[in-house]
């Protein structure tokens, strides 16, 4: 049977569109022409037609029937979509009785982004998602409705075609140079600037990304979910005539927003500013060159902007081919995405190539076997916390007066050594337009993800089918980090040993295997359906890790095999098994959806190995349809479940721990943190209620979700009495609660055959809260500076993000004042709620899409301005102090010098910069740094152009061709009263509870590209 | 339902048992890779565990002596970038129980545990002989006792647990300064008898080349009694009297102790540091912790010989630094000029107790038993094989007297090696260590660990006090 598939209103045809045979399995794919050849059943039936951005159609078909066109009616909101749910079954997004976001492969390519978590900032409600910098590369973290986790893992569980992937962000050694957290025993740090491993994925593969949020949608992943569930689906093979789609994307990044420096007016203040970071010899020294080779006057330089504002070119290249037989289906894609930063000699670069293979084997055996490749490299220079000798870049700017020329040239052609920061030895600090240019911080990926899939549909009735399938998924891969400091660099005679390089390998490898039968009954006399879903899994997971640095170089040679070297290695190894269950029933109409699933787990993390953990779940929808005039349909949903967390690897275990080399041999000793024999999952409780509702047409649709989660058996470390020799224990001991609402208004506000609009808000309010952490170690591991900067410390009954520091307290004891300082709440990390506005413009030929996100509070701790002014250089030092004439009684303006409350500098030329340092107070008052991270921000804006078929035919001759013109943007501007360059980062990295320490980090960029996609 | 249906289920949770069955459990026994798991023993791994407790206990003692110099006015910390070695220190009352000032608490019970672990596992150890689990049981027990005595010296009246639990990590309760000497006294008297009962067998592991001459149960025994000595001279000075003098006296006869002439004052134990990687350097040394320098009391107080120069100790324990150092901020210490070489390359070795010491103990026992001749003859001893020229003292008359003597001594023959705080405080002349600016105030005790009394403050009343 055969037939063409159509758009409403012209003849524009539907590729790709699914056509099935309702209760049978033959199906088939419109071509690129919209025609589709369907091995249709004898006698009258059933034939459902979907696609993507279209009204699903279902069209009667008479017995001995051949052609059939037909005729989609466009779906702007997308309310027709199918999902998956959990462990690859389906469901018509129409009945879903729990929030789920899906994201199409264009909504995440429309305009290019460093990595699959950059392209879907602003797209997912109800997730937080940042990138930790903006350094090119990569390296973001999503977190699914709140801290779910403080020492366990707290990120969604990511699976690719039925592969569970890798997310890791392993450091690659920068520590080594920046030395944040600090030299002698570490090579590498968390504050290396790390890359989470999902940079490898290239969006244009993708054909749609679900985020499964709530402990219902994710129970199916078990010990793995609480923390949501994000499936990635690559492209499919389409039968029928071979069709290419190329990509080109050419562009550029530009520096978005830079700090600035202290513009000196006069002399004295400079030499002030100067002595700060030298001393007065060097500062009058300096000034006095500076102003000699300036004619006099003192020159100013905006370093941020000298070393990161290049603007050199970025590219996109991409080639798919997809076709085969009704039998074999395939689809290949190569592409190499080379992305140039806005500093010297930083970049990244992301090669791929997949290939995705459907083949039937017969009638009822049907297989798939995909293999995608990618080599990512990347280059990211130095940024982030920097200690003794400081050599990032941001950090060596605080510290050096703007009157110097950093990137200046003596007159051999080197780089001007740097007096400032240093404490007067210029050993100690560096000139990071030096740094950059030559120290090399290459991290390199190789990856294999490989998934095999067997279908066997052992029975097919009208009333009865079952199907059994079993999935491979394999995840290879390898980092190389290497790492070079010349020896001739400013800062490398400060250890007394000159040059410094590292060595890093990690191996990654994860397998997972899914069998599962699926048994659907659709009785001919009843009105509903029920499908039932059980089968076993089994995961593995290794990490191994060595990394090497050496110290003490030969001149120009960048290996480890020579001077003093310090190595580490760790290996991780987890294994998984687990059975599922899952019932669902659809009925009355396709009205009523009721599931129930249940999953038990083990892992080798947990203490008992062989104790399965068990994680029901249970969820309904009901949908009401046109009972209310213009209202089409209102759903009603709700659902409940329990998913687990497993302890990391090496919790579980009872060790020694080596206590350093004495005599030539290793000592072993008590380890200060015990390992628990007896530890098990965190478990998450989840129930989540909604209202879904479409009216006027289609043209109006919101969804609502409340969700409330309760982490119980949250991993924490359980204080012990030092005095029994040992400190803390991993424990299950603590309990997390979070809850939120989330919103999204679907509207289309124009829908005219020449122009549509089509608009979606989205809201998303997440509170997260600590139930009971009681005698444990409060402080959460691998982040914050201490109370002096701002810290995530946990309380009970106090929000799991709040930013706890010092704050001077000023009272009365006994009648006699007194002053003193406290560890307590200053800001909260989460914002207060965030807005994503995407709005879409057709006109003819002409898309316009614009996304604007929006984050109201949400602190920032900004360690960055801290440094700018510790050495009078921050931009808007000179700007009045806000206690210019202050009374004693004005809060904001007093310290406590000298054990008593005092005033700061009230005189009337006292100045900003001045203020906040000393209200700062060496520490004793970190509010003044924990500041308003509110923004909105320019996401995207992507204009693009259908060239004409009429010029197409005449280009490429008459094979159905499409050509598109795009102008896109990302991150194009920002508003936000924040000082530093961007509220968004993450000195830390990835981590669970404390992503809001800003320190010198690589700064954010705005692109813009011109793209031009080929399909023939 | 209709039964065909219910049959397809059952069939599917009949697959799924089957698969099941192939998951074994087995294979999720996933071992430690990174640390060694606590399990079998072997004879190596006595030779680990025994290194463990030396490097463990090592890794405390510069610690020690850079803290109770400052305590003591000894030494000071001037770390440019961190006032808080001075300040919290010396001019914040009470001490900073969180940080810092809260040392020698947290490792040495660690170690502790690593002792009692060794026992426990040489208890049951089928490859050692009885005489080499009593050698273990001599070492370990030696090895415990030595490091609860840090943690009482440095917490005195406060007290201190002295039992561990092991298995399931409860506090104990806080016995008395007393009660904790005489346990330690009791500990080492255990351990002497089962050095003793190791008879002419070696230890199942090596000790480091700072136990040269001691590295055999029969001579670690010497070592043991000398510990034992310096134990009971303390609680002879802190109200045990006379019978802890006469005790001591007895012990050191089982010692190392020579004052025969031209006897190396030097002999005894030490911990040992190396530049391999993954061993420790000794951070008291001038290269390794520059900003930790002497006194500037150290040279004012120092007795001139009969020449006119200082005390030879002085000269070839100090030296002085140009220029002068400073404190990291106004108003915090006052400069000084004094830098150590006592310790002068950063392997050298840091002395546990030494035959210098031992002597001192001798003097201080025969003072505290009235022998004033027989202390005053270890005294000048020590002034004429140490303090170069230094005139002899007389013979004291009063006990007070003596105790001023032995004070000097003690102060310039054990300077820097972390002495000095304990000896003012036991003879209550706390008040005699200079005060260098009014903002300064004179330490007792240094407290227990903030973690340490927040875990007491939810036990019962019992095991709260008196440290907490």
């Amino acid at each position: 049977m055969t037939g063409k598939v159509t758009e409403e209103g012209g003849s524009v045809a539907i590729p790709g569109a699914s056509v099935l045979v309702v209760g049978g399995s033959a199906g088939a794919l419109t071509s690129a022409t919209g025609t589709y050849v369907l091995d249709a059943p004898a006698g009258a039936f059933t034939m459902r037609v979907r696609r993507i951005g279209y009204r699903a159609e279902s069209v009667q078909i008479a017995a001995g029937q051949l052609t059939a066109d037909v005729i989609l009616k466009k779906d702007a909101l997308q309310l027709d979509a199918v999902l998956t749910t959990a462990q690859q079954g389906t469901l018509e997004k129409k009945n879903a009785a729990t929030a789920t976001i899906q994201v199409t492969g264009a909504e995440l390519t429309r305009v290019p982004a460093v990595s699959v978590d950059q392209a879907l900032q602003g797209k997912v409600v109800g997730a937080r998602i940042n990138m930790n910098s903006g350094a090119p590369g990569g390296g973001g973290q999503i977190q699914i409705r709140g801290v779910t986790s403080v020492l366990g893992n707290g990120e969604p569980l990511y699976v690719i075609d039925g592969v569970i992937m890798s997310n890791a962000s392993i450091a690659g050694g920068q520590n080594s140079i920046s030395r944040a957290s600090g030299f002698t025993g570490n090579v590498t740090s968390v504050q290396d600037n790390r890359t989470n491993r999902l940079a490898d994925i290239n969006p244009n593969e993708i054909e749609d990304l679900q985020v499964l949020k709530g402990a219902a949608a994710s129970a199916l992943y078990g010990s793995r979910a609480t923390n949501g569930v994000v499936i990635i689906t690559t492209k499919r093979g389409k039968a029928g005539q071979t069709r290419w789609n190329a990509l080109q994307r050419v562009g550029q990044s530009s520096l978005l927003r830079g700090v600035g420096q202290r513009r000196f007016l006069d002399t004295t203040s400079a030499i002030q500013a100067a002595t700060q970071a030298a001393n007065a010899t060097i500062a009058r020294e300096q000034l006095a060159a500076a102003m000699a080779a300036n004619g006099g006057q003192i020159p100013y330089n905006d370093f941020t902007r000298q070393l990161f504002g290049r603007q050199a070119l970025s590219h996109e290249s991409s080639v798919q081919v997809t076709g085969g037989t009704q039998s074999t289906r395939f689809v290949a894609s190569v592409g190499r995405k080379f992305d140039n930063g806005i500093a010297v000699n930083t970049n990244a670069t992301r090669d791929n190539a997949r290939i995705n293979i459907d083949q039937n084997i017969s009638a009822k055996l049907t297989a798939r076997m995909d293999l995608g490749y990618t080599r990512s490299v990347s280059n990211r220079g130095i940024s982030g916390n920097s200690n003794t000798p400081v050599t990032s870049p941001l950090y060596v700017f605080g510290a050096t007066p703007s009157f110097f020329t950093l990137d200046g040239r003596d007159a051999q052609g080197n780089f001007l050594v740097n007096r400032f920061g240093g404490n007067a030895n210029p050993i100690n600090t560096s000139n990071p337009f030096q740094t950059l240019a030559f120290v090399k911080n290459e991290e390199g990926i190789d990856r294999i993800l490989a998934a095999g899939e067997l279908n066997y549909q052992a029975l097919e009735t009208p009333t009865n089918k079952l199907r059994f399938s079993y999935t491979l998924g394999a995840d290879r891969f390898t980092q190389d980090n290497q790492l070079y400091s010349p020896n001739f660099m400013q800062y490398e005679p400060s250890d007394g040993q000159l040059g410094t390089a590292v060595q890093q390998t990690a191996n990654s490898r994860q397998l997972n295997q899914v069998l599962k039968a699926t048994h659907q009954f659709t009785p001919s006399s009843l009105p509903f359906m029920l499908t039932t879903t059980a089968g076993v899994t089994q995961e593995e997971q290794g990490l191994n890790r060595a990394s090497i640095r050496a110290i003490g170089l030969v001149p120009g040679i960048p290996n480890i095999n020579q001077g003093q070297q310090l190595s580490f290695q760790s290996r991780e190894l987890q294994r998984d098994q687990a059975w599922f269950a899952r019932e669902e029933f659809l009925g009355f109409n396709e009205k009523l959806y009721v599931a129930g699933a249940v999953r038990g787990d083990r892992s080798s993390n947990n203490g008992d190995v062989a104790k399965y953990f068990v994680f029901p779940s249970a969820q309904a929808s009901y949908r009401f349809v046109n009972k209310v005039p213009a209202v089409e349909e209102v759903k009603l949903r709700a659902s409940w479940g329990q998913t687990g967390n497993r302890p990391l690897y090496g919790q579980r275990f009872l060790t020694l721990q080596g206590v350093g080399l004495i005599g030539g041999v290793n000592g072993l000793g008590t380890v200060a943190t015990l390992g628990n024999p007896a530890i098990k999952p965190e478990l998450k409780e989840e129930v989540e209620f909604g209202v879904d509702l479409q009216a006027f047409n289609r043209r109006v649709a919101v969804e609502y979700t409340y969700f409330d989660a309760q982490v119980r058996d949250a991993l924490l470390l359980r204080n012990l009495p030092n005095s029994s020799g040992v400190t803390t224990q991993f424990d299950n001991v603590g309990r997390l609660s979070n809850n939120g609402h989330e919103v999204a208004v679907n509207l289309v506000p124009v829908q005219r055959k020449d122009f549509t609009w089509v608009s979606r808000v989205s809201y998303q309010r997440i509170r997260n809260r600590v139930e009971a952490a009681d005698n444990v170690n409060p402080f959460p591991p691998n982040v914050g500076f201490g109370s002096a900067y701002g810290r995530p410390r946990l309380a009970t009954g106090v929000s799991t993000t709040a930013i706890w520091g010092n704050r001077p307290i000023f009272t009365q004891i006994n009648g006699r004042d007194t002053a003193f300082v406290r560890d307590t709440i200053i800001g909260e990390g989460t914002p207060d709620f965030e807005m994503f506005f995407l709005n879409t413009y057709t006109m003819g030929r002409f898309a316009l899409n614009v996304q604007v996100d929006w984050r109201q509070g949400g602190d920032v701790s900004n360690v960055g301005q801290n440094v700018f002014d510790q050495y009078r250089n921050a931009r808007d030092h000179d700007n009045a102090s806000p206690c210019r004439g202050a009374p004693f009684t004005r809060d904001d303006c007093v310290i406590i010098a000298g054990g008593r409350r005092t005033l700061v500098d009230t005189s009337s030329t006292a100045k900003l910069g001045d203020y906040r340092w000393s209200k700062w107070n060496g520490g004793q008052d970190a509010r003044i740094i924990t500041q308003d991270g509110s923004f909105v921000k320019l996401r995207e804006v992507s204009l693009s152009y259908d060239v004409p078929p009429t010029l197409t035919k005449r280009l490429f001759g008459d094979r159905g061709n499409t050509v598109r013109l795009n102008v896109v943007g990302r991150n194009l501007a920002i508003w936000t009263p924040y000082w530093g360059m961007d509220p968004e980062v993450s000195n830390f990295g990835n981590n669970n509870v404390g992503r809001f320490v800003d320190l010198a980090t690589f700064p954010p960029s705005r692109q813009f590209f011109f793209s031009v996609d080929v399909g023939f | 339902m209709t039964i065909s249906h219910m049959t397809f289920v059952r069939g599917l949770a009949l697959t799924a048992l089957v698969a099941l069955g192939g998951c074994n459990a087995d294979r999720l026994n996933v071992p430690s890779y990174n640390d060694p798991a606590v399990g079998p023993s072997d004879r190596p791994l006595m030779q680990n565990l025994a290194s463990g407790i030396l490097a463990e206990q090592r890794g405390g003692m510069a610690g020690l002596i850079s803290n109770v110099g400052i305590f003591g006015r000894e030494s000071y910390n001037y770390t440019g970038s961190e006032p808080r070695n001075v300040t919290l220190f010396l001019s914040t009352f009470p001490l900073d129980n969180s940080g810092f000032t809260n040392g020698q608490w947290d490792p040495r019970f660690r170690n502790i545990r690593n002792a009692l672990n060794l026992i426990g596992i040489a208890e049951g150890a089928a490859f050692l002989t009885d005489a080499e689990k009593n050698a273990v049981r001599g070492f370990a027990n030696t090895m415990r006792a030595l490091d609860l005595f840090y943690v009482i010296a440095t917490r005195d009246t406060l007290g201190a647990p002295t039992a561990i639990d092991l298995v399931g990590n409860t506090a104990q309760t806080f016995d008395s300064r007393d009660s904790v000497y005489r346990f330690i006294s009791a500990t080492l008297d255990q351990a002497n008898s089962q050095l003793s009962a190791a008879g002419g067998t070696a230890f199942p592991f090596n000790l480091t080349t700072g136990f040269a001459g001691f590295n055999t149960p029969a001579t670690f025994r010497q070592f043991n009694r000398a510990l034992a000595a310096r134990i009971q001279v303390y609680r002879g000075s802190l109200g045990c009297g006379v019978a802890c003098f006469t005790a001591a006296l007895s012990v050191l006869g089982d010692s190392f102790i020579s004052s025969a002439a031209g006897a190396d004052l030097r002999r005894g134990v030490y911990h040992t540091y190396s530049t391999a990687s993954g061993d420790a350097l000794n951070s008291l040394n001038n290269a390794v912790s520059p900003d930790i320098i002497g006194h500037p009391s150290i040279r004012f107080d120092a007795q001139l010989q009969t020449n006119g120069q200082p005390d030879a100790r002085l000269g070839a324990k100090t030296r002085t630094l140009s220029p002068a150092r400073t404190a990291p901020g106004a108003n915090l210490g006052i400069p000084t000029d004094v830098g150590f070489t006592i310790y002068p390359d950063q392997t050298t070795p840091l002395p546990i107790i030494r035959n210098e010491e031992l002597i001192l103990l001798r003097a201080e026992a025969n003072i505290g038993l009235s022998n004033f001749a027989a202390a005053t003859a270890d005294l000048n001893y020590l002034r004429a094989q140490a303090g170069g020229l230094l005139p002899p003292v007389a013979t004291p008359t009063s006990a007070t007297e003596a105790v001023t003597a032995l004070l000097y001594e003690r102060r310039y023959s054990l300077l820097f090696e972390g002495h000095r705080w304990f000896d003012v405080r036991r003879y209550r002349r706390i008040s005699t260590l200079p005060l260098d600016l009014p903002t300064h105030f004179r330490v007792t005790v240094m407290p227990v660990p903030q973690a340490e009394c927040v875990f007491r403050a939810r036990q019962p009343v019992a095991l709260r006090g008196p440290g907490c």
